[in-house]
């Protein structure tokens, strides 16, 4: 035979309390979400209809306090009763026929048993709406999963009232301030009043609704109300507020300039709320990635929650609001470039980052913004559009090393050279081409530059080659080349550089020298590519220098020898290349021979 | 030493700045040069323990930013700093197990580390986990994947067979990776249904980690298409594409999504897309990548090649190729890029003993024969 499962009440009640909600708080947006589906049904049938919710908070001397809660929504039947509140797992919502189950925020039928979680009775009196016949029913339901249910022989309006009473423990959630407080978290954007009645005293909670739905008398005002807003939802004093909306999804709000650079890692959270009702403070997805110098409060008539009720579902509708949202973001960027620069240069110093990303990614957007955005530079920084006054080519080095190693010789021959080792510029130069056509962009790297230097005449070359083959030999097991040319500054006797790749075998060769057998193997076999050559660093001696002109005159091949791997390493040193044991070993023979010979004299 | 520990050294407060400004920024070249210039310091300094947690960072930064030879080399450092260490429970040992899968898991991208050895890497993961007092469920699954990617199905089931049996502990993998790799793992062993079974929870936005759905949508996008649901299939490029576009390290991804682009008709856009990812596939050292690339762009350049006006394909600055190599033209590019990825397939398939990569090209190239317009 069949049976059916025994569910205990009490039990679902803990797992509830402890896991599916976020807290105990929750029951006053369970209590409002009730009322807010309930008015609509009421809508749906009696168009006009003015919905209302008030909130009375009691709090009885030596009792425990007691909140009633009435609307005056669509009301439930007796045999309503029984279907919806008593049967977890069923809503009124997602059976009512005709209608989408996206009209309703719940979807669980579950919402007033989370009222259990801080009250141990609750009692319910109901009218239906659609039946004028019915009597109103009172539904009393027990935390231990028992509940009376009988017709009311009285007056009641059409709507529902919720009667609860505090549980010891649950007392500070009764209270007037705490349920005002709750009440506008969750309902402040709804479009009918909240009301709260505590004593004589009796306050319209959402009074105000969406700052960005109000008219105001300036744009000062409406900003100054924006940004209070922002202050009371994210406790930040924001640089400034854009408003935000999309037809797609039904979308209206506000982003907020963060006064600070944010860290590209963080997660980028923003307030939602779903027809009006609270949805989640830890909405992810709602902007584009490179929106990150904003938080955002946004309302949706028409996007669907995520079952974890934490963000939207991921769909092709919240896609399409995401660029429409994006749009909203990139027209106010682009506004202040075009109408309001002081301020974009303000914007600019707090968050370069972001546009440089948004700049990376789009063509249009970079050409406004391309003259405004910072760069580092051997010149120090400065802006492109300064940068492009002074030279019509652009000139980058990839990468910080390359830059720290090239930067002292650019400067010296008065060469700018842009660092494009920060995030998105170097993205953002390669579509410069295209963007300003008599523009061109060169890549450069210390070998690049180095095969710039001037080249020894051939009476020169021919006075250095045993020179430059004495150096090729001595530096061939530092995996590195030796090259003599003449260039500025002539106190620099020698420009190491060094690629990607030759970083890559400097550090390779320096973990096999600890790796134990297994990975010694690993990593000998790993550096065996076909592209190894290539990871060749480079010496360039110069010429210039007055004691590189004496060795070469020095015919004895151990003193040369020594002379050239001291160079090196002292290149290395002032490259702020860490030496490795065989270098290490180097550096101190020369110091050694060095004292000895001081000795010796 | 001891006094040189008392006073706050200087450099060592440059190594974390230099760490925490690189962690600010995306993953990729620039957070790589930056914790890379961090290890320097940390080593020019000889403080060989700031210098093992400046490569733990650079593990990081590398294995994300599309570098995992880089992360390789720093991996063998730590793991010999930390077996010489007097006192390694100091050194985060959990950490250091954790991203040996990564390692492992990596190295099989690169054909000039021999099988054998790859096992053995497999052994000694193995002996580290359980003297660490760690189950073995973490090295199964990189070791189904290593064998997957290789191509021999059979180990790999042979693995899976021994994912399953072991319980999942704390360095296994995040729910929404371990989802993953089997979605990919059912295709290769041909049950596509149950592999979009798999995709389901991710797709769906239930399920999602640093890297998933990133990498996801890829996968999906030749199976949704062939399964005569191109719309489907074209929303997943649509988002997938947007998910890669400002990240590093993801070519493999991209090159799934630039044949979808070919294999659809969208010939101009996979022209754009080609050359937007022309630079990091020319600077990639990761030889698994490469091919990936070089196949995808074969296709890609011999299907453009045919249009009656062939587009010249514009070379972002930066991206170096043969000299003798007219790139702007798309038949010339493609032979570049065809040969690229027939020599790398010879290369992993005498190294993993199968025939998958030569196998693999082979269907990309039947691809020709099955274009189905579709708009994206």
């Amino acid at each position: 035979m069949e049976h059916k499962f025994q569910i205990n009440l009490r039990g679902i009640i803990d797992l509830l309390s402890e896991h599916l909600y976020s807290g105990p708080e929750v029951y006053v947006r369970e209590l409002l979400q009730n009322a807010v589906d309930a008015i609509t049904a009421r809508i749906a049938i009696e168009p006009g209809h003015a919905g209302e919710i008030h909130i009375e908070c009691h709090a009885p001397k030596g009792k425990p306090p007691a909140i009633v809660f009435t609307e005056n929504g669509i009301g439930l039947t007796g045999d309503e009763v029984h279907k919806f509140l008593a049967t977890i797992g069923l809503s009124s919502k997602r059976a009512a026929d005709g209608t989408r189950t996206g009209d309703f925020i719940g979807q669980f039928g579950i919402g007033i048993l989370s009222c259990f979680v801080v009250s141990e009775e609750i009692v319910v009196i109901s009218r239906s709406a659609r039946d004028t016949a019915a009597k109103p029913v009172e539904w009393r339901a027990k935390g231990d999963g028992t509940y009376t249910l009988k017709e009311l022989d009285r007056d009641f309006e059409a709507g529902t009232q919720v009667w609860l009473t505090a549980k010891p423990g649950a007392e500070d959630r009764f209270a007037a301030d705490e349920v005002k407080r709750l009440a506008r978290h969750y309902g402040g954007l709804l479009p009918y009043p909240i009301l709260v009645t505590a004593g004589k005293a009796t306050d319209t909670v959402n009074a105000d609704g969406a700052p960005w739905r109000r008219k105001f008398a300036s744009e000062k005002a409406r900003l100054k109300a924006m940004l209070e807003f922002g202050q009371d939802a994210f406790d930040t004093a924001f640089f400034d507020a854009i408003p935000l909306s999309s037809k797609v999804g039904q979308v209206d709000g506000v982003a907020y300039v963060l006064p600070y650079a944010p860290a590209l890692s963080a997660r980028r959270l923003h307030r939602v709320y779903l027809r009006n009702m609270f949805l989640s403070d830890t909405a992810d997805n709602l902007l584009p990635d490179w929106a990150f110098f904003v938080r955002a409060v946004v309302n949706a008539n028409d996007l669907r929650p995520t079952a974890s009720r934490e963000s939207f579902y991921e769909d092709t509708k919240l896609g399409r609001v995401r660029d429409a949202l994006g749009d909203c973001l990139r027209n106010y960027l682009v506004d202040l470039a075009e109408n309001r620069p002081e301020k974009l240069v303000k914007f600019i110093d707090v968050h370069e980052r972001a546009l440089k990303a948004l700049a990376a990614e789009d063509d249009k957007f970079c050409a406004v913004i391309l003259d405004y955005l910072p760069f580092e530079t051997s010149l120090g920084r400065i802006s492109f559009g300064e940068y492009r006054k002074e030279n019509d080519q652009i000139r980058y080095v990839p990468d910080v090393d390359s830059f720290r190693q090239v930067a002292a010789v650019t400067a010296a021959q008065g060469i700018c050279v842009i660092n494009a080792g920060y995030a998105f510029d170097a993205d953002i130069l390669a579509k410069v081409p295209d963007l300003i056509p008599e523009m061109t962009v060169e890549v450069l790297d210390a070998a690049a530059i180095a095969k710039g230097f001037d080249e020894l005449t051939d009476d020169e070359q021919q006075t250095t080659e045993a020179f430059a083959d004495a150096a090729d030999e001595v530096l061939r097991p530092f995996r590195c080349r030796a090259e003599l040319r003449k260039f500025q500054p002539a106190d620099l006797a020698a420009l190491y550089s060094t690629t990607r790749e030759g970083r890559f075998f400097r550090s390779l060769e320096q973990s096999k020298e600890v790796a134990g057998g297994l990975w010694s193997g690993v990593l000998g076999n790993l550096g065996k590519r076909e592209t190894a050559a290539a990871g060749f660093a480079q010496l360039c001696f110069n010429y210039n220098q007055p004691l590189i002109r004496k060795l070469i005159g020095v015919t004895d091949r151990r003193k040369l020898a020594r002379a050239i791997e001291m160079i090196y390493v002292q290149a290395l040193l002032l490259g702020h290349h860490p030496l490795s044991p065989k270098e290490m070993a180097v550096l101190n023979a020369g110091i050694l021979a060095l004292i000895d010979n001081v000795a010796g004299e | 030493m001891a006094r040189k520990k008392k006073e706050a050294p200087n450099y060592a407060e440059s190594v974390s700045a230099l760490l925490a400004v690189a962690g600010e920024f995306q993953h990729g070249p620039g957070r790589i040069a930056l914790t890379e210039e961090a290890v320097r310091l940390a080593d020019a300094n000889n403080d060989e323990q700031l210098g093992y947690f400046a490569r733990h960072e650079l593990i990081d930064a590398a294995i994300f930013g599309g570098a995992p030879e880089v992360a390789i080399v720093a991996y063998a450092w730590c793991l010999a700093y930390f077996d010489k260490h007097p006192n390694p429970d100091e050194l985060d040992p959990y950490n250091l197990l954790w991203k040996y899968k990564w390692v492992v898991g990596h190295s099989v991208n690169y054909p000039s580390i021999p099988r054998g050895q790859i096992e053995e890497l497999f052994e000694d993961m193995k002996r580290r986990y359980e003297e660490a007092g760690f189950g073995l469920n973490a090295v199964y699954k990189v070791m189904r994947e290593v064998y997957r990617t290789m191509g021999d199905m059979k180990a790999a089931r042979a693995a899976q067979a021994l994912v399953s049996k072991t319980a999942r502990d704390a360095l296994s993998d995040c729910a929404a990776c371990v989802q993953h790799s089997l979605m990919k793992y059912y295709f290769d062993v041909g049950k596509p249904d149950r592999a979009m079974q798999m995709a389901e929870p991710i797709v769906e936005g239930r399920m999602k980690c640093a890297e998933v759905p990133h990498c996801t949508y890829g996968h999906l996008l030749l199976p949704e298409l062939f399964a005569g649901r191109p719309d489907v299939a074209a929303e997943y490029h649509r988002r997938g594409v947007k998910l890669l576009r400002l990240q590093s390290g993801f070519l493999h991804e991209a090159s799934q999504h630039l044949i979808f682009l070919a294999v659809t008709d969208n010939l101009l856009p996979a022209k754009r897309y080609l050359e937007k990812h022309l630079l990091e596939a020319v600077t990639t050292n990761c030889p698994g990548w490469q091919f990936e690339f070089a196949n995808a762009a074969a296709f890609s350049l011999e299907r453009i090649a045919q249009l009656p006006k062939p587009p010249r394909i514009k070379i972002a600055p930066g991206v170096v190729l043969p000299e003798d190599l007219d790139a702007t033209d798309p038949s010339a590019l493609r032979d570049h890029f065809a040969l690229q990825a027939r020599e790398l397939a010879i290369l992993f398939d005498e190294r993993n003993r199968t025939k998958h990569f030569t196998k693999r090209m082979k269907e990309t190239k039947k691809l020709h024969g099955r274009v189905t317009p579709v708009k994206v």
